[in-house]
């Protein structure tokens, strides 16, 4: 099912600040949609509003082409899952994963074998068999989430809506959960909407990702769109690791206060601005300047290096590593080239795309990659 | 040395407590509760057999037979009971009240709940007994419609009712303020109404508390004297409560009869309030 936001608005009970500020947002039906953002930028609110939990004073909230707004959380059936779970703690299991059709009228309400059945069934999917006589207390977070899930789906919701469901859990379980939860997506034909401050879990499981601020929709797209095209400062900023080197434009020329940094041409007034840059994009040009880049550590194919110099100290810059495990442990009189970063004044990009000049790579640097 | 020697013999090294002051912090915990409850207490039950086994078991024997002492004792515990369960119902909603709305003057309620602690219980009796006496602006109305409250057993439990109230309310409120408001909607989203969220979700959560409040109302009304001896009329055999038989029995000078009554005041208290734990605790099974 697919779920349309409409120009949405929702203002805090208190002060009337918008916790949510004219969001409008379209979800495919059967698409895998992540909202991320820093804490307080309005995705657990806006994710509340398409359930139905939190009232919006503007806007409307379509799901599969009907309209919702007047209609309760309870009457729109979707799957919601809480970031501590919410289960209920004084009933078993599989009395949890049953109770939204055990509470259901008696003319729609399925026998009780048929439910026992189904909740089998969802206990299976969730791979936790012979666990529906236990109590929530007695199960561990990964699989108290597993539950939470097993009661949002029982249902059967086609939207389903998790609010960081992955915050509680240690990293491996997470990782695990992720991939897991990706494959259930698929098979059961869920339009999923996730809410997460994690911008590599999101772009791992989504195929949409949102990136809200403040209450805003600051750009969506795919994982890829975003890290090729960042709309602003703040999505690159968030992201990924990013760098910001503050400097002077005079005469086309971007000169970093720092030293030890090579200035970049550039098309612009003279003033002040930014490069925003990530640390794979920074380059080392050794025989250029009084920088040190000093060995720091190597993660598969990425070697990254720690350089200092008079004005800077520590900023970490990537670089493939030599496949033959013979990367320079120290590189002295080395300089950096940031040719390859984004040109930034009052907070946006100066030149859509890339700065004027593409990533210049020295003669000298090809050497240590060799 | 001796850390040298406990390791050679394989000796556990002696490992300082995990909290500061543990030792000294126990021994007072313990010194206090002996001094204070159970020192009165050990008195109190080994009064009856001061003059031997065979004397004691035949003042029980006498007591057995005693038919005030056993009405004294029924209209006691049986008064508390209903009191206790009385007050549950207006104890939840007031509790409800005070945590989930926002009324206007929630904090000068808040205040009032807890005047029953405080007000000397006689003033509370005297206050009762004139309102719901036979010309009080309660107790007239209702005796025109044929309700007596005022020195009977009705006056008792009200009256008991009266002092267990902030038990409930106080026991119940916390535990509904920290009631996860996410758990209700998820109950909510799985299409449960809000009575279905309150019998199935809310009241389940509460049982614990509810049998708390229940134990501490009832413990609080079987040792109840002071408001209950000025509306019960204290007629023997009918309205007379266990604890101002004691106090008549001692005014007689028989000591005796006066512990045996705290006896087995003591004794089925200490009964019921371990009964009532136990049904706690089985209540808390799933949230542990």
């Amino acid at each position: 099912m697919s779920v349309y936001l409409d120009h949405i608005t929702r203002h805090s009970p208190q002060g009337g600040r918008a916790i949510v500020d004219d969001v409008s947002l379209s979800v495919k039906d059967g698409s895998f949609t992540a909202l991320v953002g820093p804490s307080g930028a309005g995705k657990t609110s806006l994710l509340r509003i398409i359930a139905g939990l939190d009232p919006h004073q503007r806007g409307q909230v379509s799901i599969d082409g009907r309209r919702v707004d007047t209609l309760g959380a309870r009457e729109r059936n979707i799957g919601f899952v809480f970031q501590h779970y919410a289960l209920f703690a004084h009933m078993t299991v599989a009395a949890n994963i049953g109770f939204g059709l055990a509470i259901r009228p008696r003319h729609s309400r399925p026998g009780r074998a048929a439910i026992r059945r189904r909740v089998e069934e969802l206990l299976e999917l969730m791979q936790l068999p012979a666990m529906g006589a236990r109590y929530p207390h007695e199960l561990s977070g990964g699989q108290r989430q597993r539950v939470a899930l097993a009661r949002a789906l029982a249902t059967g919701p086609r939207v389903l809506l998790l609010d960081e469901p992955f915050g509680a859990l240690d990293p491996l379980v997470r990782r695990q959960i992720r991939g897991w939860l990706h494959n259930l997506h698929e098979r059961l034909g869920l339009t999923t909407i996730l809410v997460t401050h994690d911008r590599q879990e999101a772009a791992e499981l989504a195929d949409t990702v949102v990136i809200m601020n403040r209450g805003r929709v600051v750009q969506s797209g795919t994982p890829q769109e975003l890290e090729d095209n960042p709309a602003d400062p703040f999505v690159m900023d968030f992201s990924g690791e990013t760098i910001r080197i503050a400097g002077l434009v005079t005469n086309g020329r971007f000169v970093p206060d720092m030293s030890d940094i090579i200035p970049v041409p550039v098309a612009l007034s003279n003033g002040r601005a930014e490069i925003l840059i990530r640390p794979a994009d920074i380059r080392l040009l050794p025989h250029q300047g009084n920088a040190i880049a000093q060995f720091y550590q190597r993660r598969g194919l990425v070697a990254s290096y720690k350089v200092t110099s008079a004005s800077f100290d520590g900023m970490l810059v990537e670089m493939p590593a030599d496949p033959g495990d013979v990367s320079a442990s120290i590189i002295t009189h080395c300089a950096i080239d940031i040719s390859a970063g984004r040109f930034v004044r009052d907070n946006a990009w100066v030149i859509p795309g890339y700065g004027l000049v593409g990533p210049v790579i020295s003669d000298e640097v090809q050497f240590l990659y060799s | 040395m001796t850390a040298y020697l406990s390791r050679r013999l394989g000796l556990p090294r002696r490992q300082r407590d995990p909290l500061p002051g543990f030792g000294l912090g126990l021994g007072l915990t313990l010194f206090w509760l002996g001094t204070l409850v159970l020192l009165p207490l050990l008195a109190l039950v080994s009064r009856p057999w001061q003059e031997g086994l065979h004397r004691g078991l035949l003042a029980f024997a006498h007591a057995a037979h005693d038919g005030r002492i056993l009405s004294a004792l029924w209209v006691s515990f049986g008064s508390a009971v209903l009191a206790a369960l009385f007050d549950l119902v207006p104890g939840v909603l007031i509790a409800w009240a005070l945590v989930r709305s926002d009324i206007p003057g929630r904090r000068i309620i808040d205040m009032l709940v807890e005047l029953p602690f405080a007000l000397p219980t006689a003033v509370v009796g005297i206050t009762m007994a004139t309102l719901y006496g036979p010309t009080g602006w309660f107790g007239a109305p209702l005796a025109r419609l044929g309700v007596h409250i005022a020195y009977s057993r009705t006056g008792i439990v009200l009256a008991l009712m009266f002092i267990g109230l902030p038990f409930i309310v106080r026991t119940v409120a916390p535990v509904l303020r920290n009631l996860p408001a996410d758990v209700e909607e998820a109950a909510a989203i799985l299409g449960a109404s809000r009575a279905q969220v309150l019998l199935r979700i809310v009241l389940p959560a509460l049982h614990p508390a509810l049998v708390t409040a229940f134990g501490m109302a009832f413990a609080r009304g079987i040792g109840e004297y002071g408001s209950v001896i000025f509306i019960a009329g204290n007629q023997p055999f009918h309205t007379e409560i266990a604890p101002l038989l004691v106090v008549i029995r001692l005014q007689e000078y028989d000591t005796t009869g006066a512990t045996l009554i705290g006896f087995v005041l003591v004794a089925v208290s200490l009964l019921s309030l371990a009964g009532i734990s136990l049904v706690r605790r089985r209540l808390s099974r799933g949230v542990g």
